[in-house]
C-alpha cells in the first residue's frame, strides 16, 4: 500500500462514516455516491476492472439516483427515521453481518491465488477469452441465472406496490438538448460495453446500468421516444426476456451439449453474446422500473 | 525532470488550486446560486487542467483524445446540472 491507496481508503471510511451519521437523509445519500465513486476507484487499484465499472455504474450511479429518490419522497430535510431499539437491533445485526463477511474475506485470501490460476488453465476449455465472462457465464453460470431470476422478483414485488405520486415532468428545452446529445451516446456505451465484455472488462450488468440511465434520462427530459412508458406489453417483455433467454439457452443448446448450462464448444461466443445481450435489456428495464416511474400513472 | 513532465506537474497543481478553490466556495459561500457559480466555473476549469496534465502523459495521440472526450462530456454534463439547479433554485425563490 503507497500513500495514494492510505488517502483512497482513509477517504472511502471517511465518507462511510458520514453516510451513517449525516443528519439529514439527502446528505446521506450524496455521501453514499461519493462513497461509491471512491469505492470504485479502490477496486480500479486493485486491478478488479470489471467489478470497478459495475460498482460506479450500479453502486454508485443507479442506487445512488434510487436514495437521493427516495430521500425526496420522504419529505423535508433533517428528518432521519431510527433512533430507538429497532435501530440499535438493526445496527447490531448489520454490525454481526459485516464481522461475519469480513472474516469470510480474510480466511479466504491464501486461496484466492489458486481460484485465479484455475480460471486461467480452464479458459481454452471454456473457449471464453475474458476470464470474468468465463466465471460469470459458463463455470459459475448457475449463480448469474439465479441472480437474473432474483431481480425478477425482486422487480415483480416493487411493481406490486402503489405507485408515487410525482409532480408532472415539464418540457425544459436546455435539458432535452443536451439529452437528445448524451442519451443516444449513453446507449451506444452500452452497446460497447456488452460487446467488449467478451473480450475485456465489461457485460450485461454494465452496459445495462448504462442503459437505465440513458432511458430514465429520456424520460426526465421528456424527450418523445420512450417505449417503456408507452407500452406495457414492451416493458413486462423487456423485464422478462433476460430470464427467459437464459434459461432457453441453458436448456436448449444444454441438451445439445448433454449437460443444463452447458455451451456447444463452436457456439459459445454467439451465446454468451445472445444471453448478455438479453440481460442487459432486462437489467436496464429492472432498473427503470424500481424508480417506480417505469409505469404511466 | 524532462520538459514534459514538468509541464504536468504544474498544470496539476493549478488544477489542484481550482479544486480547492470551488470547493471553498462550495462550503463557505451563502447561496445557492452562489455555490454553482464556484462549482461550474472553478471545478470545470480545474478539471480542464487535470485533463491537459493527464493528456501530455497518455503517449497517443488516441489517448489524449479519449481524456479530451471525457473532459467535453464532464463539461456538458456539469453545464446542464448547474443550470437545472439553478432554474429551481429561481423557482423556489419567486
Amino acid at each position: 500500500m503507497n500513500a495514494t491507496d492510505a488517502i483512497v481508503a482513509t477517504a472511502a471510511v471517511a465518507l462511510a462514516a458520514a453516510v451513517l451519521l449525516a443528519r439529514d437523509l439527502r446528505a446521506a445519500a450524496m455521501s453514499f455516491v461519493a462513497f461509491g465513486l471512491l469505492l470504485a476507484l479502490i477496486w480500479a487499484r486493485l486491478g478488479a476492472a470489471d467489478v470497478a465499472l459495475a460498482e460506479a455504474a450500479i453502486g454508485a450511479g443507479v442506487t445512488g439516483a434510487l436514495l437521493i429518490d427516495a430521500a425526496a419522497q420522504l419529505a423535508g430535510p433533517g428528518r432521519r427515521g431510527g433512533r430507538g431499539p429497532t435501530a440499535l437491533a438493526v445496527g447490531l445485526l448489520g454490525g454481526a453481518l459485516a464481522l461475519v463477511l469480513a472474516h469470510g474475506a480474510v480466511s479466504l485470501a491464501p486461496s484466492a491465488g489458486e481460484a485465479s490460476r484455475l480460471v486461467a488453465a480452464s479458459l481454452d476449455a471454456a473457449q471464453i477469452v475474458h476470464p470474468v465472462t468465463a466465471v460469470l457465464l459458463s463455470f459459475r453460470a448457475y449463480d448469474t441465472l439465479l441472480e437474473v431470476g432474483v431481480l425478477l422478483i425482486a422487480v415483480v414485488a416493487a411493481q406490486a406496490a402503489p405507485p408515487v405520486p410525482r409532480p408532472p415532468l415539464h418540457h425544459d428545452p436546455v435539458l432535452a438538448r443536451v439529452a437528445g446529445v448524451t442519451v443516444p451516446l449513453a446507449v451506444l456505451v452500452a452497446v460497447y460495453l456488452l460487446w467488449a465484455g467478451a473480450t475485456r472488462s465489461g457485460g450485461a450488468f454494465q452496459a445495462g446500468a448504462v442503459l437505465a440511465g440513458a432511458l430514465l434520462l429520456a424520460r426526465f427530459a421528456a424527450l418523445p421516444f420512450d417505449p417503456l412508458a408507452t407500452r406495457p406489453v414492451l416493458r413486462r417483455a423487456m423485464l422478462a426476456l433476460g430470464l427467459a433467454v437464459f434459461i432457453a439457452v441453458a436448456l436448449g443448446a444444454g441438451g445439445a451439449a448433454g449437460a443444463v448450462l452447458a455451451y456447444p464448444a463452436a457456439w459459445t461466443g454467439a451465446l454468451v453474446l445472445v444471453i448478455e445481450a438479453a440481460l442487459m435489456l432486462s437489467i436496464a428495464a429492472s432498473l427503470v422500473a424500481l424508480f417506480g416511474v417505469g409505469r404511466p400513472q | 525532470m524532462n520538459p514534459l513532465d514538468a509541464i504536468t506537474w504544474l498544470l496539476l497543481a493549478a488544477a489542484g488550486t481550482f479544486f480547492t478553490a470551488g470547493t471553498v466556495g462550495l462550503l463557505r459561500l451563502p447561496d445557492t446560486l452562489t455555490r454553482i457559480h464556484a462549482l461550474t466555473k472553478a471545478d470545470n476549469l480545474g478539471l480542464g487542467l487535470a485533463a491537459a496534465a493527464l493528456m501530455l502523459q497518455a503517449g497517443s495521440w488516441a489517448g489524449a483524445g479519449e481524456i479530451a472526450l471525457i473532459w467535453l462530456l464532464a463539461l456538458l454534463a456539469s453545464a446542464t446540472a448547474g443550470y437545472l439547479i439553478a432554474h429551481r433554485a429561481l423557482d423556489e425563490r419567486d
